[in-house]
């Protein structure tokens, strides 16, 4: 989901990247709360990320989980368009 | 970049700020409360018991701006009735006084914010906003009702060649249109605050 910012009101536009974090976890039998020990990122922000709650993703932080999970970033974000 | 804001003492400060708007908002509200009542006492009291003797007053100080004029007694003669002039001198006191506990109200719920560390939150920009709207609806109403007492103080005195100019204060104009700018800035600074704390 992409937000911008209107006079008015915050628009959503109906694209969508969906995160396969708890997949690529499932795979490497790694809990989240072990990664967030090992990418230094807060248990909650995971949880938002796996929940999909996220608007964004820094590539360090991305570098960080990938490196950590041994992943391409393809195997934990995917794009599905959403319908209206 | 080192940061060369002291985080700490601002925070002391601002604590000491909020607890000072704290205790004067509270006082706003004994001397509004005991307006309001001295109001509804004046209201009710018998027009002839606020009968008075001018030949009793000294002296009136009369202030404009920075400068006080003292007009002698021997200027008055005559007895006035004062309910009228009472009541609206205690109606402007009431609008006076909402007007400053209307700002204080909301500074404080400001500067409460920033002390919790969220100064970029939609009901920041929400608050400046009616903070903004209320300055420029006031720079209206509170020299009406101003000029309305003067004028009420010269026809109730009988004072001789005055006037009473009604005049806007324009300085509460441009306080009024930077606020409602800066309510514009929070309301876009929120967004990005939203867009960072959802950015991992």
């Amino acid at each position: 989901m992409v937000h911008t910012y209107s006079k008015n009101t915050i628009q959503q536009s109906d694209m969508a990247i969906i995160t396969r974090l708890d997949r690529v976890l499932a795979d490497r039998k790694m809990q989240l709360s072990e990664l967030s020990e090992k990418v230094d990122i807060s248990l909650a922000n995971l949880s938002n990320l796996k929940t999909g709650k996220v608007h964004a993703i820094r590539f360090s932080t991305l570098e960080k989980i990938c490196e950590v999970l041994d992943c391409q970033p393809g195997d934990i974000l995917e794009y599905e368009k959403e319908d209206k | 970049m080192e940061s060369t804001f002291n985080k700490e003492r601002f925070h002391g400060v601002i604590g000491i700020v909020y607890t000072i708007l704290k205790w004067i908002i509270r006082f706003g509200y004994l001397v509004a409360g005991i307006t309001v009542i001295g109001f509804l006492v004046v209201l009710f009291i018998p027009k002839d018991l606020l009968d008075f003797n001018m030949a009793n007053l000294e002296h009136i100080n009369v202030q404009f701006t920075n400068i006080m004029y003292q007009i002698n007694g021997g200027f008055f003669t005559g007895i006035v009735n004062i309910k009228s002039l009472l009541l609206l001198l205690l109606f402007a006191g009431m609008i006076n006084l909402g007007f400053y506990l209307f700002i204080m109200i909301h500074i404080k719920k400001l500067v409460g914010s920033v002390r919790n560390n969220v100064p970029f939150e939609k009901s920041n920009a929400i608050i400046l906003r009616n903070l903004g709207i209320g300055y420029l609806i006031a720079c209206v109403l509170v020299s009406v009702v101003n000029s309305w007492l003067m004028v009420s103080a010269v026809n109730t005195f009988d004072v001789i060649n005055t006037t009473v100019n009604f005049s806007i204060d324009l300085q509460y104009v441009f306080i009024g249109v930077i606020i409602l700018i800066l309510a514009y800035v929070f309301s876009y600074g929120s967004y990005l605050q939203q867009e960072h704390d959802t950015t991992i």
